[in-house]
């Protein structure tokens, strides 16, 4: 048996062999990144996790393919990009009505829901103030196109090359660099009063 | 290096992924422009507040359901797989069923005049034949030749 720090193509290699355990192992690990990834995208946590099972089913499915040619992580993504733009692409009218419909960032996420007695009579305003702070930033990043965002998540949140980024998106990785510049010349501009806040106290 | 250049290299120079070479000129175009280092500043900033994006966990039955679809998917692939040594041999196995569904189902044309030369036809047959087009012209000599209504009955058992 391998040590505990197997590597992903290892553990591929194994699950391309028949070991159901090792595609347990790999679950594990990329669940989490793939779901918040596919969430940010598509805005909606059901569908992210729909998402994820198609990805993690994918993998499963092409195991006997499988060629350790490149990173596991930039496979499994390209996959997860895959899927996530052809969905905010299929529901983008659809999304549209339900934005119209429901005040932005009232999604079924349940962020926004009823504080307690305690809470309102502690500290109402600080609470308030930082719910205002994280609904801009995910509203600014949500409203990105959905290239840009993509580009972003998975430059800032899954420690992707530039290179494997791009084989992601399926762009050069000079138009990945352009597309990364534009989308952080809009979130300076959309967080603005944030931008020159600093961190945020506490955290 | 001109600020329409820097654009490839600024986000590079913020999250430190800049070669040397790309990194030395970076800093030399940032220590004459005051722009692009406000630039630095702000991308830094946005980089920070990209942090604060909430993360969700997985629901509890995402494995379990996961699991099951695998399951499901391994099973498939198993029946399936009972077949790949002789792919040909199912390809022709499939080809010949088709076959024996297809002669089965055509109408049984050949025998159903069993008073094909007879003049006792049945109403029935004579229908039968007579949207059969290809034999329409000889039905019509064989009803009208004279000779064979002259046989008597017995005869006529036998040519059947």
């Amino acid at each position: 048996m391998w040590a505990m720090a197997q590597t992903d193509v290892q553990l591929m290699l194994e699950v391309k062999a028949g070991d159901e355990q090792s595609f347990a192992l790999l679950l594990h690990r990329y669940r989490s990144p793939v779901i918040n990834f596919l969430y940010r995208m598509v805005r909606n946590r059901a569908q992210a996790e729909d998402l994820a099972q198609e990805v993690f089913l994918r993998v499963y499915r092409a195991r006997g393919g499988y060629e350790p040619s490149a990173k596991f992580s930039t496979w499994l993504f390209r996959i997860a990009t895959n899927l996530a733009l052809n969905s905010v692409r299929d529901t983008r009218h659809q999304k549209q009505e339900i934005s119209i419909e429901q005040p932005a960032g009232e999604t079924e996420e349940g962020e926004e829901r009823p504080l307690d007695v305690e809470e309102r009579s502690a500290n109402i305003e600080q609470h308030l103030v930082e719910e205002a702070r994280s609904r801009m930033i995910r509203e600014a990043v949500e409203r990105l196109p959905e290239k840009q965002r993509a580009a972003v998540l998975l430059h800032k949140y899954e420690e992707l090359s530039y290179g494997e980024i791009a084989k992601s998106l399926r762009c050069s990785e000079s138009a990945l660099k352009s597309l990364l510049f534009r989308a952080y010349e809009t979130l300076r501009v959309e967080l603005a009063p944030l931008v020159g806040q600093g961190p945020k106290a506490g955290s | 290096m001109n600020c329409g250049k820097m654009e490839k290299y600024i986000l590079g120079y913020v999250d430190g992924r800049l070669e040397a070479r790309e990194l030395r000129k970076a800093e030399a175009h940032l220590a004459g422009c005051a722009e692009c280092g406000r630039r630095v500043t702000e991308f830094r900033a946005v980089s920070g507040l990209l942090e604060e994006m909430p993360k969700i966990m997985p629901t509890e039955g995402f494995d379990a359901r996961l699991q099951a679809r695998i399951a499901v998917e391994a099973a498939r692939e198993s029946w399936w797989a009972w077949l790949a040594p002789a792919p040909r041999v199912a390809f022709a196995a499939a080809l010949l069923a088709l076959l024996c569904v297809w002669v089965g189902s055509r109408p049984r044309d050949v025998d159903a005049y069993p008073h094909y030369a007879g003049a006792e036809m049945r109403a029935e047959d004579q229908m039968r034949m007579v949207k059969d087009l290809p034999v329409l012209e000889d039905f019509d000599v064989l009803e009208n030749f004279e000779p064979l209504a002259d046989l008597p009955p017995a005869v006529q058992a036998e040519g059947n």
